[in-house]
């Protein structure tokens, strides 16, 4: 421990997670991005300060992620998709800062939370994770579409499940990865690698943002976001009033963080879902600026970091992108993951880093925040005129194609239409990320059971997963009768 | 209130409904899947490439129905927000500078795009100028310098001069 606390390793560490905070909040540039440009630098460093290096890096771009999300309405990463709807809505009424510092807050706290369920019970929740087969991963997915569908509907339901089917048929665009087939690329052969998601994501965001963007004769918009104070103790008192809420969506977040291939951005939505379904009476409702709608998703996603270490410290099976990255690093430093890493001490090591990483989060994360609303603070011509080029040039970045930059206007386009039809936008989000997850665990496990769908129901899992999935579709349902008998009643009352 | 939400309501008798436009979606997405190719050597138990493909589809149609039913009964229907003329001229702004990207490569027409932009957002000249000046020298820092990101640059004509 003391090792980590030394300055040749803090000064490199600090530098790196400023680095991932710069990357995170760029559009287009992605927290995997971040950790595979730190790596060639880390290897000219001792092993002490080369890992520190690159797990600091991995935690810091998700939080990032968020600052735009909550400024310029462009989510840095998928993981702050979830967070993007009310956040912003908050910078809108002058709480730009104050939602960045909670949300800073609530991602070092989740983080902390994570870490220590990762050392608690690590090999118990890795056994748990080998037991989801094809089947029980298809029963998470369309529990978490149908979960951010209620959730991000804006009350119009049917709208909502139109939009997240429009995501699922964008999704499946470009070659089948099953049988190697061409789906909907009309020619194009740059579209056989699929409709790229960060481009989709910037363009329906941001960019549509900015073309129905209303500005004024002072050059001004008409609603603009604004930094506004820290407001340090009303922050802190906001997340110890909804502390419940950090630890529902902790162990959210922890749970399908450890499930290989799941990430941080379905544990985001999965909190931000269950957060609204347990919340009675919000005020404002979920996704017009309730601060349960940014608490969750950012307490989840980062504990979902820490959790998709579990699969690949137990097993070395990796939970998303980062985590194959940086266990790619171990390797080059002989630690090999797997049970001789409890053994060795080498876990002992990580996770100290991983804790100390938390705290370093808030000054490295209190740094960008002050340098983005610096900017929020330029005229928005300036500023709309700034996202547009980043926007251009993030989609470009991504492989070096017009065709991503074409993708990315298309969607904004498509997302400035669809809002004026009021078709909610995150549902369709939602059905990109998991329409191809459905898709393949789907036909994975009719495969592998040999086309007998009774199995898709026989495991306790699976059974839990139907449960709530019919819990979810008819809660509307209910609530709606429950509304309507409330009315009929005060109706009565009234005579 | 959202800029959005600013926007006018348009007069819903002399436009294409919601409805109709799902349902036209929908049924042309179950064409195109119908025509998607099932390889030879399809696994029996796979229900092949175009399965969810063409539940998709269906889903569109039938919330294109439901919603068209929904009106006809009730006479309810979305509301649409007409978009402003700012927008249109913005969204062919955009659609120019990703036009003349390739052509003029990255320094020259982002600036001039910044230029427009700014002034079409009513900014003053000289920080309009400035401004652009700086997001081009921003970007080619982070993107060129710090990453090695190669950024489109103009055809080279030399050949033909």
């Amino acid at each position: 421990m003391s090792v980590i606390l030394e300055m040749d390793v803090l000064i490199p560490w600090i530098l790196a997670m400023t680095f991932g905070v710069f990357v995170g909040s760029t559009p287009g540039l992605t927290a995997t991005m971040a950790v595979a440009l730190i790596i060639p630098f880390s290897f000219q460093l001792e092993k002490e300060a080369a890992l520190a290096m690159v797990i600091g890096v991995s935690f810091t771009a998700i939080f990032a992620g968020d600052i735009p999300a909550t400024f310029l309405r462009i989510p840095g990463t998928p993981a702050s998709a979830a967070a993007t709807l009310d956040a912003h809505r908050l910078a809108l009424n002058g709480k730009g800062k104050q939602t960045l510092l909670v949300n800073l807050l609530c991602s070092s706290l989740g983080g902390i939370l994570g870490v220590a369920m990762l050392i608690l019970i690590a090999p118990e929740l890795a056994a748990f994770a080998l037991k989801f087969g094809p089947y029980e991963y298809f029963w998470l997915c369309l529990v978490g579409l149908s979960l951010g569908v209620t959730v991000s509907s804006n009350g119009r339901p049917m709208l909502g499940v139109l939009a997240a089917v429009i995501g699922c048929a964008f999704a499946y665009v470009g070659v089948d990865p099953l049988t190697n087939k061409s789906r909907f690329i009309f020619g194009f052969e740059e579209l056989s690698e699929g409709l790229n998601f960060i481009p989709a994501m910037i363009g329906l965001f941001g960019m549509s943002e900015v073309l129905k963007a209303v500005v004024g004769q002072s050059g001004t918009l008409s609603s603009q976001p604004t930094a506004g104070p820290f407001r340090w103790r009303n922050s802190v008192v906001k997340i110890m009033r909804h502390f419940p809420t950090v630890l529902q969506s902790v162990l959210t977040g922890t749970a399908i963080g450890a499930l290989p291939g799941a990430g941080a951005d379905i544990a985001a939505w999965g909190a931000y879902g269950i957060s609204e379904k347990t919340t009675r009476n919000a005020k404002p409702v979920f996704g017009e600026g309730n601060w349960r709608g940014v608490i969750a998703p950012t307490s989840a996603n980062n504990s979902a970091v820490a959790a998709a270490w579990i699969p690949a410290l137990v097993f070395g099976i990796p939970g998303d992108a980062v985590t194959a990255i940086v266990l790619g690093a171990f390797l080059v430093y002989d630690i090999t993951p797997g049970p001789a890493l409890f053994e060795t001490g080498n876990a002992d090591f990580i996770f100290s880093i991983a804790i100390v990483t938390q705290l370093l989060l808030i000054p490295a994360g209190l740094l960008g925040i002050m340098i983005f609303s610096q900017i929020a603070k330029l005229p928005r011509g300036i500023v709309l005129t700034a996202v547009v080029i980043f926007s251009v040039v993030g989609s470009y970045a991504m492989n070096n194609s017009m065709v991503d930059v074409w993708v990315m206007f298309g969607f904004g386009l498509f997302g400035l239409i669809l809002e004026q039809h009021r078709v909610p936008l995150a549902p369709l989000i939602l059905g990109m990320i998991l329409g191809p997850k459905i898709e393949v665990y789907l036909r994975t496990g009719l495969i592998s059971s040999s086309g007998d769908v009774q199995i898709a129901f026989s495991s306790v899992i699976s059974k839990w997963f139907v449960l709530m999935l019919v819990l979810i579709s008819v809660y509307p349902l209910i609530n709606r009768i429950r509304t309507k008998l409330g009315n009929n009643h005060d109706a009565r009352r009234q005579y | 209130m959202s800029p959005s939400e600013k926007m006018t309501e348009s007069n819903q008798s002399n436009r294409v409904s919601s409805s109709q436009i799902w349902l036209i979606a929908g049924c042309y997405f179950v064409l195109l899947s119908f025509n998607i190719q099932t390889p030879l050597t399809l696994n029996k138990s796979d229900p092949g490439p175009s399965f969810l493909p063409v539940i998709c589809g269906g889903i569109m149609v039938c919330g294109g129905v439901y919603m068209l039913t929904v009106r006809l009964v009730s006479g309810q229907q979305i509301s649409y927000r007409k978009p402003l003329s700012s927008t249109y001229s913005r969204t062919m702004l955009v659609f120019s500078y990703l036009v003349l990207l390739p052509l003029m490569g990255f320094y020259f027409s982002t600036f001039l795009f910044g230029v427009l932009s700014m002034r079409q957002m009513k900014v003053k000249m000289i920080p309009t100028l400035v401004s652009a000046l700086a997001v081009v020298v921003l970007v080619h820092f982070v993107f060129i310098v710090l990453f090695g990101i190669q950024l489109p640059s103009p055809p080279n004509l030399t050949p033909y001069l």
